[in-house]
């Protein structure tokens, strides 16, 4: 199984202008950005794991995720060669470059955490004001008590989750 | 469903945000053998992110992408040393 996540840092280059500096020296002026890290961990049933590749790319585009997600195919991350799942956030342009290189043969599973800190965020525009807070309190409450509920109702069968969320 | 039901009139866009792509937020009960905690969320990668923001944090702004490369397969060989099942030496893992 494959996790896909990033991590923001930030980096100096060098520009070509050169620039004197306060001892009148010749140095190449130096400009500062934020650069994003794509990581890819991957973890096996027997409790192994390790971080399989990474790649340092200006924004979380597509072609970033796609390079890394291609590169990772070409190495062997395939369904065929026992990849279950791939477990991501909510980043659409990841979930596209995934789709473009693996098809929708493998499981895709959005990171619950991730999702719940979403409506925990709109929820916030919702219900706003501090008279609300035990309203939004509950609100959280129950979003996760659905995760948690489903995994003690219907343990072994996909169609009874579906049945129980319909 | 219940929860959508009872919270859809008083907080609509969380509600909306909370059906986006629900089926694939519940697709971790298709993959049995290991445990659950681990494929629902990404916290094994938020753990590692946390470690290798710890190196970010000590150089607080890399001098050139070279660097950070070097920087961040350290840090990452490291990790992986610890995890591994084989025996390792001390300086491998710290």
């Amino acid at each position: 199984m494959v996790q896909f996540d990033d991590i923001w840092l930030r980096l100096q280059n060098q520009t070509e202008t050169v620039k004197p500096d306060k001892r009148h020296r010749k140095r190449h002026e130096r400009r500062g950005k934020k650069v994003v890290l794509l990581v890819a961990l991957g973890f096996w049933q027997d409790g192994r794991r390790e971080i399989v590749d990474w790649q340092m790319s200006d924004n979380e585009g597509k072609a970033a995720w796609e390079q890394l997600v291609h590169r990772l195919w070409e190495r062997g991350v395939r369904p065929e060669n026992g990849l279950q799942a791939v477990i991501r956030d909510g980043n659409g342009e990841l979930g596209e470059a995934l789709a473009l290189v693996d098809g929708t043969s493998v499981v895709e599973q959005r990171c619950i955490f991730h999702k719940l800190q979403n409506v925990v965020d709109k929820c916030r525009k919702d219900l706003k004001g501090k008279s609300k807070k035990e309203e939004r309190q509950a609100l959280l409450e129950q979003a996760r008590a659905v995760y948690h509920a489903q995994s003690i109702g219907s343990h072994n069968s996909v169609d009874g989750v579906c049945h129980y969320v319909a | 469903m219940e929860f959508v039901t009872t919270w859809r009139e008083r907080a609509p866009k969380a509600v909306a945000t909370f059906e986006r792509d629900f089926e694939q937020t519940i697709a971790y009960y298709r993959l049995q053998g290991t445990a659950r905690e681990f494929i629902r969320t990404t916290s094994l990668l938020k753990r590692i992110n946390r470690e290798l923001r710890r190196k970010f944090r000590q150089v607080c702004c890399f001098g050139s992408p070279k660097g950070a490369q070097v920087a961040i397969f350290l840090q990452v060989k490291r990790l992986n040393a610890g995890w591994s099942k084989e025996k390792q030496t001390w300086w491998q893992i710290s």
